[in-house]
């Protein structure tokens, strides 16, 4: 195995960055306290020729552990796994750095060299450090960089070819003390004596202090105005959502076509009916109408990652701090949620950023209400089959403005809950906030580039993976038992059918019948399969090929009545359908109780829901 | 706790006016909060250090954005009443 270099830093040191420059690996850059969620590894290679394994971890301040982040961090540095480390901060914080080399370089003992990064910036506003003093103090070396002009790295990498033959340094292990062991006053104590100690060193480090960041400061006057500020931020929100919807539509489209075009080849090629319906209605079906909503999920990404890169998060936290504590949510809660639209799993895991405990158990178990990309298929197959799409008020259509009430009705209830929890679960006083806002940084196009790249890679993986496997075992289920060759067009015999009758009298109140509960059993796996599941149905009972959305959803129309398309549409608001998410929930959360807290609530809102949708529309 | 040091000319970070700048002379007790005393004296609220309140938020006036050292922090003006500060002048 190749030896593990860490890569540790503080946060907005351009950390990843660094990692993005020495690796050819797929790891975005975030401008956001924290945002290095899953530490990414990738290899690298020594100007010797030498191979090892670089490994991302979490910024951190300190080591003493405040949040889950620094927790990966302090226990990643406290095992020998890894051969030497790459000790990255920001040239224009300078004390900070200090403060954290020292603490880094004191409880550790495998060999490292630092990376003074942003070198270019701090040279910029006017900083100088004198660097033979700087690396003497430290006992290791000093290089300084520009990660994202890929200033620097062939001597960094020199310095650690070097450190990793020779270099020997002993652990003084004054700090961090542990936790349980010291009285915190007794911490607090030697915090101070020790950043008196920085202190000390950084006079004889830094020749000349430089300016502050000014430039931030006069886009802070803009983008925190007290009038200018909220409409900036709606401003940007309302962007976010109509670019996610509007510039996916082309992309989607042609994806669209091309699973249809690759199910028309099926249908006329020579194979067995058996087969034909295998690839056509199985596969193609299957992995089609999952990948189609894969470039709204990117355009999501892709403008949060923007908005991290450039500064605006951190800012959008500061100003929804208030309001979100209305309703018993912390501002860290933003960036979680607002990941959540475009899947739930990776907003509950940049949950990890909140510090306290009760936030991050509040966040995680409201993030189901957000609606994910995945529902949008879901919502507007029902949409377009049930809503009729009239004009209701200037140019205002009547389906439009339902899709907007579900995603308003989804984080309404999602606040409304978060408030319960919050009343109910952790009472007492509000937890701090301390945030961070970094200066503002252009957002590197080749950074935003790598990351859609990482969340393609991720998607294509679990279409792969877990949406195929799926697909294939529901077709098998709708189309078994066979008798004859041909597929029976008795659907109300297979296995499926079977276990959607046996489900059905659960399921009767709400206006499902077995159909449905069989369609709703894969959805476990991935809501969005659904639609494919649905088509599937009713393209085997029907004995045509069901391809496309818009005959769906004119068989929709015909098979089911408005109250149970209602309910259906309800039940997608709230119902817990995805296994990943609560699996997610569970691993963060290190706790089976809340994940169960969480499948039971939602399962209840959406019974209760449905049924009162389908009660009033019958 | 020891750390109270409480002159009278003091004032609490979390009242004073945006463009105000100050020394930090002491800190509040905080014997619920005392993790986050310390989360504080570790991103650089020490006694002896210049701050600088920059300005609050827009909804609600609170939190309010801080500078100290070479960086700028949130913190909500209950929470910032831990610090107490020695009025120096306005910006």
């Amino acid at each position: 195995m190749k030896s593990r270099i860490a890569l540790v830093g503080t946060p907005n040191a351009g950390k990843t960055a660094l990692f993005n420059a020495l690796t050819h690996s797929h790891q975005r850059v975030a401008n956001y306290s924290g945002v290095t969620v899953e530490s990414a590894e990738a290899d690298f290679f020594l100007p010797g020729g030498d191979a090892l394994s670089l490994v991302d971890l979490p910024g951190a301040y300190s080591l003493r552990p405040y949040t889950e982040d620094e927790n990966v961090l302090a226990d990643a540095l406290k095992g020998t796994s890894f051969a030497g480390m790459i000790l990255v901060v920001d040239a224009t914080q300078p004390e900070r750095a200090i403060r954290f080399l020292l603490e880094v370089l004191d409880s550790t003992d495998s060999p490292a060299v630092i990376a003074l990064n942003m070198s270019d910036l701090a040279e910029k506003r006017g900083f100088e450090f004198d660097m033979v003093q700087f690396a003497a103090l430290m006992g290791v070396p000093v290089i300084p960089t520009a990660a994202t002009r890929k200033k620097g790295l062939p001597e960094l990498l020199g310095a650690l070819e070097i450190s990793l033959k020779n270099q020997k340094r002993r652990r003084s292990a004054f700090f961090p003390a542990p936790a349980e062991s010291v009285p915190a006053t007794r911490v607090s104590e030697r915090v101070l004596e020790f950043y008196k100690r920085a202190d000390q060193l950084l006079k004889r480090i830094m020749v000349r202090k430089g300016f502050p960041d000014e430039r931030s400061r006069k886009i802070d006057r803009v983008i925190l105005h007290p009038v200018a500020g909220p409409l900036i931020l709606i401003l940007v929100l309302g962007i976010v959502f109509q670019l996610m919807f509007n510039l996916a539509q082309f992309p989607m489209d042609l994806i669209d076509t091309g699973f249809s075009w690759l199910q028309g080849l099926v249908q006329n090629s020579g194979l067995s009916v058996g087969v034909k319906s295998f690839l056509s209605d199985g596969v193609i079906a299957g992995v089609g109408g999952t990948l189609v909503f894969l470039p709204q999920i990117l355009i999501l990404y892709a403008l949060i990652l923007f908005l991290e890169d450039f500064g605006f998060m951190s800012r959008a936290v500061f100003m929804l701090d208030h309001l979100m504590g209305k309703v018993g949510l912390h501002g860290r809660s933003f960036l979680p949620l607002l990941s959540s639209y475009a899947c739930n799993v990776p907003g509950i895991m940049s949950a990890r950023t909140i510090e306290s405990k009760a936030d991050r158990v509040i966040t995680t178990l409201i993030i189901p209400l957000t609606t994910c990309s995945a529902r949008i298929p879901v919502y507007g197959l029902l949409i377009s089959a049930f809503i009729p799409n009239t004009e209701v008020f200037l140019g205002l259509k009547l389906q439009g403005l339902v899709m907007l009430g579900l995603y308003a009705t989804g984080i309404f209830f999602a606040f409304l809950m978060g408030g319960i929890f919050k009343r109910f679960l952790f009472q007492g006083r509000r937890p701090p906030l301390l945030i961070e806002l970094p200066s503002y940084k252009r957002p590197s196009m080749r950074s935003l580039l790598r990351g859609i790249l990482y969340r393609i890679k991720l998607f294509s993986k679990r279409v792969g993976t877990v949406i195929l496997s799926v697909t294939v075992v529901i077709w098998f289920l709708l189309s078994y038992p066979q008798d004859g060759g041909a597929v029976a067009s008795g659907i109300e015999h297979s296995y499926a059918a079977q276990i959607g009758q046996w489900i059905e009298p659960l399921l009767r109140p709400i206006g499902f019948d077995w159909r449905i509960a069989m369609a709703l059993i894969p959805t476990f796996a991935a809501r969005e399969v659904m639609v494919g599941t649905l088509s599937t149905v009713y393209s085997i009972e029907g004995g045509a090929a069901v391809s496309d959305v818009e005959k769906l959803s004119m068989i929709l129309k015909q098979e089911w009545s408005v109250a149970t398309g209602m309910s259906l549409l309800v039940w997608f608001i709230f119902a817990p359908m995805c296994v990943s998410t609560l699996a997610t929930a569970r691993r963060e959360l290190k706790s089976t109780r809340y994940m169960i807290l969480m499948l039971v609530y939602l399962f209840a809102l959406a019974y209760l829901g449905s049924y009162l949708a389908y009660r009033a529309f019958s | 706790m020891r750390m109270i040091l409480n002159s009278e000319s003091s004032q609490k970070l979390g009242s004073l006016e945006p463009g105000t700048r100050g020394e930090i002379v002491g800190f509040g007790v905080a014997e619920d909060h005392l993790d986050f005393l310390i989360r504080l004296n570790e991103v650089g609220f020490v006694v002896g250090e210049q701050v600088e309140v920059l300005g609050r938020a827009p909804l609600g006036q609170d939190p309010i954005s801080i500078r100290v050292k070479d960086a700028v922090y949130a913190l909500r003006r209950d929470d910032a009443n831990l610090v107490l500060v020695q009025v120096m002048g306005n910006s």
